[in-house]
């Protein structure tokens, strides 16, 4: 097991070097003159020939790129993703401050996904060819379709604005949370509960399954002991990678409820081209989306003897 | 033989069993067993030999109940008088009627250690936690599994084929079951594996006398396992006969065939063409390949008769 | 001159990045086949028998010695395997999958002229032309088998390889697929190294054959002498297995004839 979480470890390493390059060469692959949208930015937009030139002496602009690169790169070691362009905040301290929503709405989107997701799918899955399945894929089916813009206003309109049960956006408190919460958890409780039921079917097919029951064992027991921990493998990959993109900010519902995210930071910035806090946010999200991706792998290994430690014996 | 009155205990009767697997929609394929009758004593040992297709492990799967679903079932399986299907009372199914599964490979489960899945059938008897790993333990040396601890720590997959099998074996017999259905346990197995799973059967059905219904294409494992064989083909019996008569006295053209198929006696490959009799579904199931065939074989179906004692055929040229 | 020679050939499996795990599936094995000869190679399951079968069709280099084929040309060494249905496309019809060969390598060109050898072969293993339209799925393990057979025969091999033919199949199939193989030997001379853990059937089929055990070779003669009178302690260990049980006696019901 020791090989393979320093193998993991290594591989997400690599991963996030590759990102950070690819972040830094951002900036030199917008249309533009960086040092021109760092100048404009700083003295207005009657920029002149030489306030830029002074910009690119001064922020190192003149400098090959990969000494830029390595300078970059020390800064991010030290945690300094430099400074928004508008109002000279430092980006860290920028996305600090967003974090802690996109994390909540992440984890309780995913937390209700699993609660609504798992008992649907393993219901569907032995109550299979009934009308209780049909009922439970045509819902999930409805939960991944379904826009989440539209599942928003459709929400909104009747608990905010009908029924004055929720607010109608905004951040601070526990009804805050619910509306945006339930638009996200649809999209990948749907999805959780069909990987789940067909996963489980393949499973329950098994010649292990059928000894299992051959020899005696509760139907119970066959289920959640026997069967499930096989079924949910192909599952919490594809959950690992939907929430993965949950922590990278889901821009759309963000905006809509008005919650202060790392999404709404990550679009807003792009509007006002403010591309240090944009590979600050690309940075983060794929920092954030390689972290999970990780933990999913080595979800898998525990869930999976079999990648734990190969064939050997 | 005469007016010697035997009273032996009927352990298990299947009466009439037809089995039909559904392909599709209402689309039901032909029968996998067909108006089946056969019946295991206690304390004896009978071998189903056939080829493979011909149901052998549908009958096994019907008797502990886990046919597929959307399978159709026609006929009673009763167990020591009592009537059972696939939602067995409590206690019968793995304890009193084990399945030692033919598949090794995929039978034990890839994610839970060798030892957590047997002791959950411990569990179902309510043996004690403190007993569990001694009785464990106790188990696999009788299987000739040589380092007990390390097997019980293994996942299936660190686990050799060979050591499958045993485990397999050890989770039958766990429970000391009064019948013991054995599928295939010798296929594919080169000699010195197979003569040391058939020893090993021996041994372990000696200790405690229990019944076996053995389950093999492999007529000389028949042989040294059972006392009773019935030839099955393609669903249906043919031959009913003790074991001592098998080789000298086998009746049925097909059982002859299939004696003669083996090397031992010249590998004789046999027509298979049959006698072009038609039949058209009416008469005996064999008559397509029976070089024996004759045009009464086309029009009806043959019934049992009893050519010496113990030894039934199915077949209008014999007897 | 040997139609197959193996000089000392080893074959060792590496594996693993940190930790190095090595398999030797080979060690050091000499042997040699004649042509016309069938030879028999017989062990348990990981004894190597597979793995040398590689070797002598070419589908893998040993690791160390040498491999000598006595034919000019690659196309004279097929080899058939235990699965018939993973020999042939599903998705491909029997005629497709039998004229490919010929096509592939351009050794017939003209269409009536393969038409009528695919249809000579057909003949030769008892396969009747209507399965040339079917899909393998449709097919018999041992239908399958025997096209398999029929499909290496149309580069007209001199040295077979059958790895376990006819452990897949049952007892009346497989008396056919050997007797299809021995009329193959006998009107072809083309050789064959036949694999199996069968010793009852490998007698029947060989003159000459070979036990492995742990990747070695560890003895080879004349089927009957390793039966009669085995010398190497696995042999045997095998021969015994093999006969332990009740010995099959000949038929007495000749009434019946021998089917």
């Amino acid at each position: 097991m020791g090989s393979y979480i320093a193998r993991r470890t290594l591989a997400a390493a690599i991963s996030l070097a590759g990102v950070s390059l690819m972040t830094f060469l951002l900036v030199f692959l917008v249309p533009g003159d960086p040092a021109e949208m760092v100048a404009q930015a700083r003295f207005g937009h009657g920029v002149v020939e030489w306030e830029i030139e002074m910009v690119r002496r001064t922020e190192g602009l003149d400098r090959p790129l990969a000494v830029q690169y390595l300078k970059w790169v020390s800064h991010l070691l030290q945690l300094d993703l430099g400074h928004s362009l508008i109002n000279r905040q430092p980006v860290m301290s920028l996305i600090c401050s967003r974090l802690p929503a996109t994390l909540l709405l992440a984890c309780s989107s995913l937390l209700l996904s699993l609660l609504a997701g798992v008992p649907a799918g393993v219901i569907a899955a032995v109550k299979k060819g009934t009308r209780l399945d049909s009922v439970l894929r045509i819902i999930a089916l409805a939960g991944v379709s379904v826009p989440g813009f539209w599942l928003s206003y459709l929400l909104i309109i009747v608990f905010a604005l009908k029924l004055k049960l929720l607010p109608v956006g905004g951040y601070g408190t526990l009804a805050n949370l619910v509306m945006p919460s339930v638009v996200l958890a649809a999209g990948m409780a749907g999805l959780t509960a069909r990987l789940l039921r067909a996963s489980l079917l393949e499973v329950l097919q098994q010649d292990y399954i059928r000894a299992a029951v051959a020899n005696g064992l509760s139907n119970s027991k066959i289920l959640w002991k026997y069967a499930l921990k096989n079924a949910l493998l192909p599952v919490v990959t594809v959950i690992g990678l939907r929430v993965g993109m949950l922590l990278s900010g889901t821009v759309i519902i963000e905006s809509i409820y008005g919650w202060p995210g790392l999404g709404k930071l990550m679009l807003d910035s792009i509007y006002t081209r403010d591309f240090p806090v944009v590979q600050g946010c690309v940075l983060v999200s794929a920092a954030c989306f390689i972290l999970l991706n990780t933990c999913v792998e080595l979800i898998y290994a525990w869930l999976d003897p079999r990648i734990r430690w190969g064939t050997g014996r | 033989m005469g007016n010697r009155k035997v009273i032996a205990i009927m352990l298990l009767e299947i009466r009439n069993l037809t089995v039909r697997y559904r392909r599709s929609g209402d689309d039901w394929d032909r029968p996998a067993v067909s108006g089946l009758w056969v019946a295991v004593e206690q304390g004896e040992k009978l071998a189903v030999v056939g080829e493979s297709g011909a149901g052998k492990t549908t009958i096994a799967h019907a008797v502990m109940g886990i046919l597929p679903p959307m399978t159709r079932v026609e006929g009673e399986i009763v167990y020591r008088g009592q009537r059972i299907d696939s939602r067995m009372p409590e206690g019968i199914r793995g304890k009193e009627i084990v399945l030692i599964p033919q598949n090794a490979y995929n039978s034990l489960n890839p994610v839970l250690p060798a030892g957590t899945q047997l002791e959950d059938l411990q569990a179902e008897d309510g043996v004690p936690s403190p007993l569990r790993r001694q009785q464990l333990r106790s188990m696999l040396q009788r299987v000739r599994l040589t380092d007990p601890d390390a097997v019980l720590a293994s996942f299936p997959h660190q686990l050799s084929g060979g050591m499958k099998q045993r485990v397999l074996l050890a989770m039958g017999l766990l429970r000391e079951p009064r019948l013991i259905i054995a599928d295939e346990p010798t296929k594919g197995l080169d000699p010195v594996r197979r003569l040391g799973v058939l020893e090993l059967l021996k041994d372990l059905l000696a200790q405690k006398q229990q019944s076996l219904m053995l389950i093999t294409h492999d007529i000389r494992a028949a042989v040294f396992l059972c006392d009773t064989v019935v030839m099955m083909y393609r669903g249906e019996l043919v031959e009913k006969l003790p074991v001592s008569r098998l080789y000298e006295y086998s009746s049925h053209p097909y059982t002859i065939a299939l004696l003669n198929a083996s090397p031992q006696r010249g590998l004789q490959a046999g027509q298979n063409a049959g006698n072009g009799i038609s039949t058209g579904g009416r008469g005996c199931s064999y008559v397509a390949c029976c070089s024996q065939s004759v045009p009464v074989c086309g029009q009806e179906r043959p019934v049992w008769r009893e050519i010496y004692p113990g030894h039934l055929v199915r077949c209008h040229v014999v007897a | 001159m040997s139609l197959l020679e193996l000089r000392n050939v080893s074959k060792v499996f590496r594996a693993g990045w940190f930790k190095k795990i090595e398999v030797v599936a080979v060690r050091e094995v000499s042997l040699r086949i004649q042509p016309g000869e069938i030879f028999g190679l017989m062990g348990e399951s990981g004894s190597g028998k597979s793995t040398l079968g590689k070797l002598a069709l070419g589908q893998m280099l040993p690791s160390s010695g040498e491999v000598w084929w006595g034919v000019e040309d690659r196309l004279a060494v097929q080899g058939i395997a235990q699965n018939p249905y993973g020999a042939f496309n599903p998705r491909h019809r029997i005629g497709f999958a039998l004229e490919e060969p010929l096509v592939y390598h351009d050794l017939v060109k003209d269409k009536q002229e393969r038409r009528r050898r695919i249809g000579e072969l057909l003949n030769l293993v008892g396969i009747g032309e209507e399965c040339l339209g079917r899909y393998p799925g449709q097919l018999s393990g041992g239908q399958l088998q025997r096209l398999a057979i029929a499909r290496i025969l149309l580069l007209n091999p001199r040295l077979i390889v059958a790895d376990e033919p006819t452990t897949m199949l049952d007892l009346p199939v497989q008396a056919q697929i050997i007797k299809l193989l021995k009329t193959v030997n006998a009107c072809t001379g083309a050789s064959i190294l036949f694999i199996s853990h069968d010793l009852h059937l490998v007698a029947a089929t060989v003159e000459r054959a070979g036990i492995m055990h742990g990747g070695r070779l560890v003895e080879v003669g004349y089927i009957q002498d390793l039966i009669n009178k085995p010398a190497h302690p696995y042999t045997k260990l095998f021969v015994a297995s093999a006969l332990a049980d009740a010995v099959c006696r000949p038929s007495v019901n000749d009434a019946f004839g021998a089917g």
